[in-house]
């Protein structure tokens, strides 16, 4: 009998040691609890700003886009004025090609009819032709120095008509800029298109009203548009690199240079 | 020779055509996408297709593809223009069977030697 109450005795207290390190361990983690109910605390203002800020950006998105797609509108229409000066200067270099041209040709024909005037002289006149022959032939050097001054001066010209029709042409060839800039920005509305439903969704999540419904009158943002978001703009003629073998296909490279498309399409 | 220039873009239809008319072809015709493209070729004589790849409605993939499949056009020449230049878009566009291949930005010259290439192949 006094063997169980000295073993009851024994197993109590180690109960109360075993409650009194209970009572330890909780004075101890009563400071760490107070600081992770503070830090919740701090954390709700922090958790609604996000929030707030992300209803904003996420609102912000579509106008965004839409200044985006006004950029792609601008250039489309900026490249059109463009092609049109572009259209009107290559049709004045041909009609002023042609004035040259028509003006060389008539410069030429005064030289043969001047010939052929001799010739008549020298028929009409006979023998008092020698006594003529100095003073015509002063006077026919004359001519034929203007005539090869305006030639000269057409040669002038015709050159200068060529470097301005290659750089209108240059420049018409450059304004396929405008395509692939647009397709890049079509990406970018797409990455953007995208971004704001992830964020619609994380708003919801987080308790508050789908930004659709939130949003009245907005910008829509553009979808099913197609594009090339690796597009690039290369100087026309860079790609035609050719490799070493042109029936092989340069493997350094996950772009196609016009060496490997025509290699490609060989051994088709 | 009839040339029907597809894009959707209106600045690089116009670029197409005045490189065509360079290099001396003058009867042209324009399509904004694969669908009008279609609708043109089943209403008009048309020799030969230059397309783009990336366009509304139908692309230019999907043009090739309804041509090759078409009854009386399957033979058409067609040369894509476009702005993808990846090594995997070329293999695409020759599964569906382009005659050739142009990324943009290209020369006259180049458009020349393609369609001369297309040409010469078919004759």
């Amino acid at each position: 009998m006094v063997m169980n109450n000295s073993t009851d005795m024994q197993r109590t207290l180690e109960r109360l040691d075993e409650l009194r390190a209970i009572f330890v361990l909780g004075q101890r983690a009563v400071p760490f609890i107070e600081e992770v109910v503070l830090l919740i605390k701090d954390m709700s203002p922090l958790l609604q700003n996000i929030n707030g800020s992300l209803l904003d950006s996420a609102r912000k998105l579509p106008s965004a886009a839409s200044q985006l797609e006004s950029v792609s509108q601008a250039t489309e229409m900026a490249t059109t004025e463009i092609l049109n000066l572009v259209d009107l200067a290559l049709m004045k270099c041909n009609e002023l090609g042609k004035r040259i041209e028509s003006t060389t040709s008539q410069v030429s024909t005064l030289r043969n009819q001047n010939a052929q005037f001799k010739q008549v002289l020298e028929l009409t006149l006979g023998e008092a032709w020698p006594a003529f022959a100095p003073e015509y032939e002063t006077h026919a050097g004359e001519q034929e120095g203007s005539m090869r001054a305006i030639e000269k001066g057409l040669g002038i010209q015709r050159e200068a008509v060529g470097v301005l029709k290659d750089g209108m042409t240059q420049i018409m060839l450059s304004l396929q800029v405008q395509d692939i800039t647009s397709q890049q920005i079509a990406s970018v509305n797409h990455l953007i298109h995208t971004t704001r439903e992830r964020l619609n969704k994380l708003t919801e999540n987080l308790g508050n009203h789908p930004l659709d419904e939130l949003e009245n009158g907005d910008v829509a943002l553009q979808s099913g548009s197609t594009f090339d978001s690796r597009a690039r703009y290369d100087l026309p003629g860079l790609r035609e690199v050719t490799q070493a073998d042109p029936a092989e296909v340069d493997t350094s490279s996950d772009f196609a240079s016009m060496g490997d498309i025509d290699a490609l399409f060989a051994n088709q | 020779m009839k040339f029907l220039v597809v894009d959707d873009s209106p600045t690089m239809r116009r670029i197409v055509c005045n490189a065509l008319m360079e290099i001396g072809y003058t009867e042209l015709t324009e399509a904004e996408d694969g669908q009008k493209a279609m609708e043109k070729l089943t209403s008009e004589v048309i020799d030969f297709v230059i397309t783009d790849w990336n366009m509304p409605v139908m692309n230019g993939l999907e043009l090739t593809r309804s041509i090759r499949k078409h009854e009386t056009l399957g033979n058409l020449p067609i040369l894509m223009v476009t702005t993808r230049g990846l090594k995997e878009d070329v293999l695409s566009a020759m599964q569906a069977k382009v005659n050739n291949y142009v990324i943009k930005p290209f020369t006259p010259d180049i458009l020349r030697d393609k369609i001369d290439m297309i040409l010469k192949i078919g004759s």
